[in-house]
């Protein structure tokens, strides 16, 4: 194979190097465990600086993340389709989050997108990488963290800094080298000076910024929450949710949140509503929550701030504005009230 | 009830058994089990017995603990002396019960018996109270290594063994939270007949079955998302340090070895 190609370097040199390029980048992937020195590469340099409406600034790149091409997936071999005919692309740096009712799917995408379940049809990228090719799926596991539901269930080592190495060990990081980075990530998510506390003795909260350092300590390139903050008390979320934010604005980590809680899916850039395995809405949050009636079509609980508008508008009092949040109800009521 | 319970027995201090690697107490602990058989007089018990009670009081375990260790064998002690004391027709007779006769060779391989197992029992719960478990996984999964090559899963034996450790607080946690739910029910655990116990015991373990699956499969999932593809290429963040000490701890095994063969008679 080697040789193939090094014969055909010679006869048709432009095609043959490119082969022969190929071929060791492959082995580079394939042999050896590659543990992500290389990752600058992502485009982070391409970088282009949006200032969005809330005025904080945001970094997203250009170039494409993910990109999820025409995928289908099903768990039995005669069983319907989880999801159907799917298409994504996401940005580096963006923040999208997935909303959808129980068994849309959610978690199926997570799933496939880091290559623990392989599309039936279609193509799911992560950069050059490709969930489908064996050799790629290392690679991508490293770049695309997840963080699960439970707490519990997602903790593997007897103490905080062994569950952080977890990751850093199957991918064959030297020891010095892992000792560096489990600081650093776990100074990053605020628990330094945990190192040797054992998972019992940590609150939920804890324990998820925990499992966000371990996948920090691979240096990836997505997150993905896979209805992370679920089972938290809201100090535990508000914690976690603010660790993800940092992550997201200042190392520009792309962030994909499943969440039910559509409060939290209003702080993400560009959000998904899933429905029976496809996408049944797509677009900024403030675009997504124009449209209730789809919402609650999706089985989604609306927040709280677009439920009472709903009903004032029923009982004759129409805000103009959509309000998502508390203080923007007060604030449209406020305004209502002095334009009468 | 997380307070009572002591995962393994380990109690931490400060002393040179406890900075021992365990490789070396390991390797110390599975000699002295073979030696102790090569005591046979006054002279070689008492070597093993300055042994033992000189390394017991090196790793300032306090003595209560040791104890505490030995309590559960006293009986098979005791049974074993007695039997001793009865079947053993060596020597004059010391005291003859009409029924049964005690000579004194039996008198003396019933001490002997009894300070063997008291040997054998502290010097094990020594290894276990100076070394976490842990530990104790790491050094078996080092020490087997070689058992690789002979298709005996020795990584994926250590890692099972360091995921339940971990999750044995975690179950503890969640059968205290089951049986305080159930007694909020009225489910009896701690007074009553004892058949009704055992069954007040059935709505507490299936739950707790059924959350251990579900951990299972989530755990799983997890770790392989983490990138786990089992021990092939896998480097290690628990570092496990030879030191001279453990050079001298197995030398003075050596030393002991020697001493008994020239005591025993
Ligand atoms: N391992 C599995 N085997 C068979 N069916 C599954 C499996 N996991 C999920 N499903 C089914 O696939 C559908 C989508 O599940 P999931 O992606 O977990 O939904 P969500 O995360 O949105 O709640 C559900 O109807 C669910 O019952
Ligand atoms: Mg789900």
């Amino acid at each position: 194979m080697f040789g193939d190609n090094l014969f055909l370097a010679l006869v048709a040199p432009k095609t043959g190097a490119h082969a022969l390029f190929l071929h060791v980048k492959k082995l580079n992937i394939g042999y050896g465990r590659n543990y992500g020195q290389n990752n600058e590469d992502t485009g982070r340099a391409m970088v282009r600086t949006i200032a969005e409406k809330r005025g904080v600034e945001r970094r997203i790149a250009m170039t494409d993340i993910i990109n999820v091409t025409n995928v289908s997936f099903r768990y039995e071999d005669n069983g319907p389709n989880r999801l159907s005919d799917m298409n994504l692309t996401i940005k580096q740096g963006e923040w999208l989050a997935v909303a959808g009712h129980n068994g849309s799917g959610k978690s199926t995408l997570a799933k496939l997108l880091n290559g623990l379940l392989i599309p039936d049809a279609g193509a799911i990228e992560i950069g050059p990488f490709q969930t489908s090719r064996e050799n790629d799926l290392w690679e991508i596991r490293r770049r695309v963290g997840m963080v699960f539901q439970n707490p519990d269930n997602q903790f593997v080592g007897t103490t905080v800094k062994d569950d952080v190495a977890f990751g850093l060990e199957n991918n064959g990081v030297p020891r010095e080298e892992m000792i560096r980075r489990i600081e650093e990530s776990l100074s990053r998510v605020q628990m330094l000076g945990y190192e040797d506390q054992e998972p019992h003795q940590l609150s939920g909260g804890q324990k998820q910024r925990i499992a966000i350092a371990g996948v920090l300590a691979q240096k990836p390139s997505v997150i993905i929450l896979d209805e992370a903050t679920s089972m938290l008390d809201p100090r535990g979320r508000k914690e976690v949710l603010k660790t993800i934010q940092e992550l997201n604005k200042q190392d520009g980590i792309t962030v994909l949140s499943i969440t039910h809680d559509l409060e939290e899916a209003i702080q993400s850039d560009r959000m998904i509503v899933m429905k029976q395995g496809r996408i049944v809405q797509s677009g900024p949050p403030r675009e997504v929550f124009q449209h209730p009636e789809l919402l609650r079509d999706a089985g989604l609980e609306l927040p709280f701030a677009l439920s009472i508008q709903e009903k004032l508008k029923e009982a004759g009092y129409e805000l103009n504005v959509p309000t998502l949040t508390q203080t923007e109800l007060v604030e449209a009521l406020w305004n209502y009230r002095q334009s009468k | 009830m997380m307070q009572n319970v002591i995962i393994g027995q380990y109690i931490p201090a400060d002393s040179l058994i406890h900075r021992m690697d365990p490789r070396s107490k390991l390797i110390a602990v599975f000699i002295f089990v073979l030696i102790v058989f090569l005591a046979n007089n006054w002279l070689s018990y008492s070597l093993l017995g300055i042994f033992t009670i000189g390394t017991a009081a090196i790793s300032k375990v306090p003595f209560s603990y040791l104890l505490k260790g030995l309590k559960p064998i006293f009986w098979i002690v005791l049974f074993t002396v007695i039997l001793h004391l009865f079947m053993t027709k060596e020597g004059p007779v010391l005291l003859d019960l009409g029924w049964a006769k005690i000579h004194e060779g039996g008198l003396v391989k019933g001490v002997f018996i009894a300070f063997r197992l008291f040997f054998l029992i502290l010097l094990t719960s020594l290894l276990t109270l100076t070394t976490t478990p842990i530990d104790i996984t790491d050094g078996l999964e080092n020490l087997l290594a070689p058992l690789k090559r002979l298709k005996f899963p020795v990584h994926e034996f250590a890692l099972m063994m360091s995921i339940s450790l971990r999750f044995i607080p975690t179950l503890m946690q969640e059968t205290e939270k089951i049986m305080k739910a159930q007694s909020a029910r009225g489910a009896e655990f701690s007074s009553g007949p004892i058949q009704q116990r055992i069954k007040a015991f059935v709505p507490l373990l299936i739950p707790l079955f059924i959350s251990a699956f579900k951990r299972a499969e989530d755990l799983a999932l997890a770790m392989e998302a983490r990138g786990y593809r089992g021990g092939e290429g896998r480097t290690k963040l628990r570092l496990l340090q030879w030191k001279m000490r453990d050079s001298f701890c197995l030398f003075s095994m050596g030393v002991l070895i020697v001493a008994l063969v020239i005591f025993r008679s």
